[in-house]
């Protein structure tokens, strides 16, 4: 069990102007579980192959347990890892890719087989344990990568996107399994995945990357509740936050002629007093509803009907488009006109329209 | 009556469609007489030699002279045994066995090395070396004939069965290392990655994961090189004069210019000679191909 650090830490391949991981800052506290999310070429997987040993660290440093492990390569590290596609031995057999790592290390076969039973009992595999890789399903394998890693009861665990390669039914139980293990075993573990409903579901917190750098570290909920800027506002959340950039009236934010958003009367006076004419707005599409008497008329584009609940694609005459949540009782039609307005309880999220940063007001509440 | 008329406007339509489609099915399962008929001239083509040899290899001296193309009248196993004496074979054998095994294992263990640093390693001026194999692999290997002559004299390796490994493992080694580096490029790099977090060092990444997953390939290397050195003659004819240590090929070469009257005895030497790598082909032909194809070399 160990703290894990990143202190600038930056990575660059070769051939690339730019570096895959830019001055990375991260302090992970023992035992906690950490994703790593963002886009594909985000940096996400460079900055857990750092981690690993992998990738080489060209700036900053890397710290795990209080001890700084750049140029310490990766046997020493006294790390696990589990590969997006588990990179099991196809030559040994389950057992022997288990045990694999204890050998390695010189640990007697008896006490091998004895910890190698343990961590197939733990995860159901006993009864495939002399079958080679080769014969095993998609979710077997997965769980055979994750005896490899929690055998040798190492310091933390690197895990690259472990879920991606199974169904989506496999892919919800085993989300539920890792995290079960990882709170029994309370091995400090740095996940990373580009799905983001296992950033929002599995972390103790949640680092948001883009082009390599950090956009926000924070508590899933507080990701969702206060993203810190534009990109975290979009990436987070499903079907996507509604984010544009409109003009300030005196009563709020403009849509179109008669479509004006209100916001609250100080914040349009702060907001015009730092200068601004335009600010781009992001609110979510729970926090809209369909309101005969509503602020923003918008046209129907499409519906998406889940059952449950539906998604109104729509537009404002602007051409600015809006989705709505709304209950599947609701559900309007296409190129219908419909006004919508701010629930009661709905959070309008104001970010500066050039740099996409979150603008915070000193009396904005805290959730 | 409309709806004949409609059915009989839809029909042709529909046959239009039907029928290359039925035509591509059948293709698929069962070929055509005229596949049949080419396949059938290939395979007489490559096997009616082996078989014509095997005929004047066990008919006698009259039935050859009668007629060298049918089949024998009699037939004279013996010839086997005499040719086997006559020509100095079991010598031969072994000579060849020596040099077939020395050659494949060395390339192998030459090859594989070379192989994991020109894949895996960052290796400097790696790709100049990969220029170099390329190039010098496809150069004649007579043009080395004379200055191996007289560098192999200086050296005492001339007339010895390691001077002469050592010029197969130099002959076959760039095609092998090549070989070998393409089926290495194939297997997954998360493997060693796995196996260095496991805590292998270097050379238990290439000798406990690299090596034993690449043992397809391993087996082509061998089956390749070793069916070269079996069957070369011009290096073997040159580097050896002893007739004790003289291999297969030109133990049945100098046989058949001191027996060159007799056709059945150097038929029979030469079906001899054949037949250990007919076996092995035969045994081995699916790793053979397999390996080839999955190397991504299988067109050279």
């Amino acid at each position: 069990m160990a703290t894990i650090t990143y202190r600038n830490a930056s990575c660059s391949y070769e051939g690339s102007d730019t570096p895959a991981v830019d001055s990375l800052n991260l302090d992970v506290e023992d035992g906690e579980f950490v994703v790593l999310v963002g886009p594909s070429g985000s940096g996400k997987s460079t900055a857990l192959r750092m981690l690993a040993g992998l990738e080489d660290v060209y700036e900053g440093s890397i710290v795990i347990g209080g001890r700084d492990v750049v140029g310490v390569p990766s046997k020493d590290r006294d790390i696990a890892m589990v590969f997006q596609n588990y990179a099991l031995y196809p030559n040994m057999t389950v057992a022997e890719n288990i045990g694999f790592g204890l050998k390695l290390r010189r640990v007697s076969a008896d006490e091998r087989r004895r910890k190698v039973l343990e961590a197939a009992k733990l995860l159901g595999l006993t009864e495939f344990l002399d079958r080679k890789p080769a014969k095993l399903s998609g979710g077997q394998r997965q769980r055979v990568a994750m005896g490899r890693a929690i055998v040798r009861e190492p310091q933390v665990f690197c895990m690259d996107e472990p879920l991606s390669n199974l169904d989506a039914k496999l892919r919800v139980q085993t989300r539920g399994d890792i995290a079960g293990l990882q709170r029994r075993l309370g091995v400090t573990t740095v996940y990373v995945t580009h799905d983001q409903v296992e950033a929002m579901t599995m972390g103790d917190r949640t680092a948001v990357l883009r082009d390599g750098r950090l956009q926000q570290f924070a508590s899933p909920g507080e990701l969702y509740d206060r993203p810190a800027n534009v990109f975290v506002a979009g990436f987070i959340g499903s079907p996507a936050m509604n984010i544009s950039t409109l003009p300030i009236t005196q009563e709020g934010i403009r849509f179109d002629e008669g479509s004006t958003l209100p916001l609250e009367r100080n914040h349009v006076t702060l907001l015009h007093k730092a200068g601004l004419d335009v600010v781009t707005i992001g609110i979510r599409p729970e926090q809209l509803q369909i309101d005969p008497s509503g602020d923003v008329e918008v046209v129907v584009d499409h519906v998406e009907d889940l059952g449950s609940e539906v998604y109104v694609y729509a537009h404002a005459g602007s051409g600015t488009p809006l989705v709505v949540r709304e209950s599947a009782r609701v559900a309007p039609k296409p190129s219908q006109r419909l006004r919508l307005r701010r629930r009661p309880e709905g959070v309008v999220h104001l970010f500066e329209p050039l740099t996409g940063e979150r603008i915070t007001f000193a009396d904005s509440p805290r959730r | 009556m409309s709806i004949t008329t409609s059915a009989t406007t839809v029909a042709p339509s529909g046959a239009t469609h039907a029928g290359p489609r039925a035509r591509r099915a059948t293709a698929g399962t069962r070929a055509g007489i005229p596949t049949y008929v080419v396949l059938t001239c290939l395979a007489i083509f490559s096997v009616g030699p082996i078989v014509l040899f095997f005929f004047n290899a066990v008919k006698t001296q009259q039935d050859y002279g009668h007629s060298s193309l049918g089949l024998p009248g009699s037939w004279q196993w013996g010839n086997f045994s005499a040719a086997w004496t006559r020509a100095n074979m079991t010598a031969g054998i072994v000579n060849s066995l020596v040099i077939v095994v020395g050659t494949a294992a060395i390339t192998c263990v030459v090859a594989g090395f070379a192989a994991y640093a020109l894949a895996r390693l960052r290796v400097r001026g790696g790709s100049a070396f990969m220029t170099l194999l390329l190039v010098t692999s496809s150069l004649p290997a007579q043009m080395f004939l004379v200055p191996l002559f007289y560098a192999w004299a200086k050296a005492g390796l001339y007339d010895t069965r390691l001077g002469l490994v050592i010029i197969y493992v130099g002959l076959f080694s760039p095609f092998a290392t090549l070989l070998l580096r393409s089926f290495m490029l194939t297997l997954p790099r998360e493997f060693e990655e796995a196996a260095r977090i496991d805590g292998a060092g270097e050379l238990s990444v290439l000798f406990r994961i690299v090596l034993p997953n690449s043992l397809p390939g391993l087996l082509t290397v061998a089956l390749v090189t070793g069916l070269s050195a079996y069957n070369e003659f011009l290096f073997a004819v040159t580097f050896i004069q002893n007739a004790d240590l003289l291999p297969l090929s030109t133990t049945f070469f100098s046989f058949q210019q001191g027996f060159s009257q007799d056709y059945t005895l150097v038929s029979a030497a030469g079906f001899i000679m054949i037949a250990p790598m007919l076996i092995l082909f035969l045994a081995l032909q699916r790793r053979f191909i397999d390996g080839l194809s999955s190397s991504g070399l299988g067109g050279t």
